[in-house]
């Protein structure tokens, strides 16, 4: 029997650097996203590394596209044992100047999304019975402080405790599912570059934070990602897992 | 579904039981190069013909067996790429009768011996890179106990939280010195080994109810630490360095 992952924001970054490392770890990958031409491309370059995959466009912060989501994948699948919620956003903006506007629209994006994934991962793995695990994608700030970026940091947070939480929930589940945060340093994606361009400078002062002396990119988390997607993480549950190069760390 | 270690050249201390045999088993099986140590000279061998690899007899607070152990890895495979601290034991005594030489042989052996391998390991990988920037990946076991407590082990916690800040401390240094060596710590909560059955009422590491406490309710196997272990060594965690990577069922969430 195939297994399969569901994949949030598979359209670009770390969603679909991940689709496309499950693949290689034996997954039909259910991607999501806003964009079908994007969404498209997803599942092409999926299918071009030989695995199977599918494309459902919806909006990760409106509950009733979740349950139209979630019925149309367990109508389909018989089992559903990942999910990796990595859609969100990001801005960088000092707190004067952050309108409560700006700060609701990132808490929909960024926490909302997740507790919607959450809820609905646990009744597709539920109604499915699968020993399910969720990769919540969060981040360092979710750790530590990070200038200019009050809105994210304090979003971020909210999604790494709340997967503690909901890790003992789904430890009460029959079959239990597994829940993690994925907590990356700064990787080098468009949500970086749309907030702070893309060039050799900026590439520089990324790298200059990590311990490491070098960028973190979509396939460093991906495969942190797929690790706690599958079994080899049979009794990681629980946990904030930071994989940022070491920039947390001094 | 398994993440590469092929022809990594792997040490692993405290490997004649444990997670530490587990861990230079699946390693072995997984095509790497492995060289298992233990202070047990004997028991180590069975493990080593297990593992078809070589099998030494090491104790871990002693430079020169960590010199052994080295030039072993270079004598048979040329180089060492990653290193498992993981020889361990275990004080249960409420602090107040905790003389200060057992108190010393906990963190000899966890501290002291984690600092001997870190430091050896790294002056190897970085010769064996002849000056190019030097690679490698350094496991310590720590524990969930090094950001938890409970009764009676005092001393461990101690030692744990030595370890596992000595992964950040050193990871971090390694980093910023131009090196791409990563140190990490593995957390494990309670594991199904000799060293936890010594603590425990015969039989109940069997018994069900002794698992209640782990959210996920079923006994952790040293293989579960083995994968975690080998994850933190191949090149898919190279991104990773100076972290704790907690395994514990969920245990220490309540
Ligand atoms: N079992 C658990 O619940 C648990 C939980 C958290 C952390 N740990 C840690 O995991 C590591 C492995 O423990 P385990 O449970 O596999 O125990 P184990 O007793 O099965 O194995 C430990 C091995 O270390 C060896 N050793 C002890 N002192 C040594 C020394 N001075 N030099 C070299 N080898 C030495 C022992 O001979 C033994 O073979 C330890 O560091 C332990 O503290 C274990």
């Amino acid at each position: 029997m195939t297994r399969s992952a569901i994949v949030t924001g598979a359209t670009s970054g770390i969603g679909r650097a991940t689709a496309l490392r499950l693949v290689r770890a034996g997954f039909h990958i259910i991607a999501t996203g806003r964009n079908p031409e994007r969404g498209a491309e997803t599942v092409r370059q999926v299918e071009a590394a030989g695995g199977s995959g599918e494309f459902h466009s919806f909006d990760v912060t409106s509950e009733s596209d979740w349950a139209a989501f979630a019925d149309a994948v367990t109508g389909r699948h018989t089992s559903v044992d990942a999910l990796i919620n990595s859609a969100g956003s990001f801005f960088t903006k000092a707190l004067p100047d952050t309108s409560l506007e700006d700060f609701r629209e990132l808490w929909t994006a960024d926490v909302e999304s997740v507790v919607l994934g959450t809820k609905y991962g646990f009744r597709m793995m539920r109604d499915t019975r699968s020993a399910g695990s969720i990769v919540n994608i969060s981040s360092l700030a979710g750790l530590i402080g990070l200038e200019d970026c009050a809105a994210y940091c304090a979003a971020k947070a909210a999604v790494t405790h709340f997967s503690r939480v909901a890790a003992l929930e789904g430890a009460q589940m029959n079959p239990k599912v597994r829940v993690n945060s994925l907590n990356p340093g700064v990787i080098y994606t468009e949500m970086i570059t749309h907030a702070y361009g893309d060039n050799d400078a900026v590439k520089a002062f990324v790298m200059d934070g990590n311990a490491l002396q070098r960028v973190g990119t979509a396939e460093d988390i991906a495969s942190a990602a797929t690790f706690l997607a599958c079994s080899a993480s049979r009794m990681v549950t629980g946990t904030a897992m930071l994989v940022d190069g070491g920039r947390g760390a001094d | 579904m398994t993440f590469d270690v092929k022809d990594k050249v792997v040490l692993v201390t405290g490997a004649a039981s444990g997670i530490g045999a587990a861990t230079a088993r699946l390693a072995a099986a997984r095509g790497a190069k492995v060289i298992a140590t233990d202070v047990d000279g004997e028991r180590i061998q069975g493990v080593a013909a297990d593992c078809q690899c070589i099998g030494l007899k090491h104790d871990v607070t002693s430079p020169e067996d960590w010199d052994n152990a080295i030039a072993a890895a270079v004598h048979h495979h040329g180089r060492l790429d990653a290193l498992v601290s993981n020889a361990g034991i275990v004080n249960y005594e409420p602090i107040i009768d905790l003389d200060l030489a057992r108190f010393r042989t906990l963190t000899q052996v966890h501290v002291e011996g984690s600092f001997l391998g870190v430091q050896k390991a790294v002056a190897q990988m970085r010769a064996q890179a002849r000056g190019a920037p030097a690679t490698g990946s350094i496991v310590l076991t720590a524990s969930v106990m090094a950001n938890c407590a409970a009764p009676g082990i005092s001393a461990y916690a101690v030692a744990k939280a030595a370890m596992a800040n000595m992964a950040r401390a050193v990871g971090v240094e390694l980093g910023r010195k131009g090196d791409m060596i990563r140190v990490n710590a593995l957390c494990p909560g309670p594991t199904r080994t000799p060293l936890l059955e010594g603590a425990m009422p015969p039989g109940a590491m069997d018994d069900p109810a002794h698992w209640t406490d782990v959210p996920l309710g079923v006994p952790q196997e040293p293989e579960d630490m083995a994968e975690s272990i080998l994850f933190l060594i191949s090149e898919e965690s190279s991104f990773m360095t100076a972290t704790q990577m907690v395994v514990d069922g969920g245990w220490s969430l309540t």
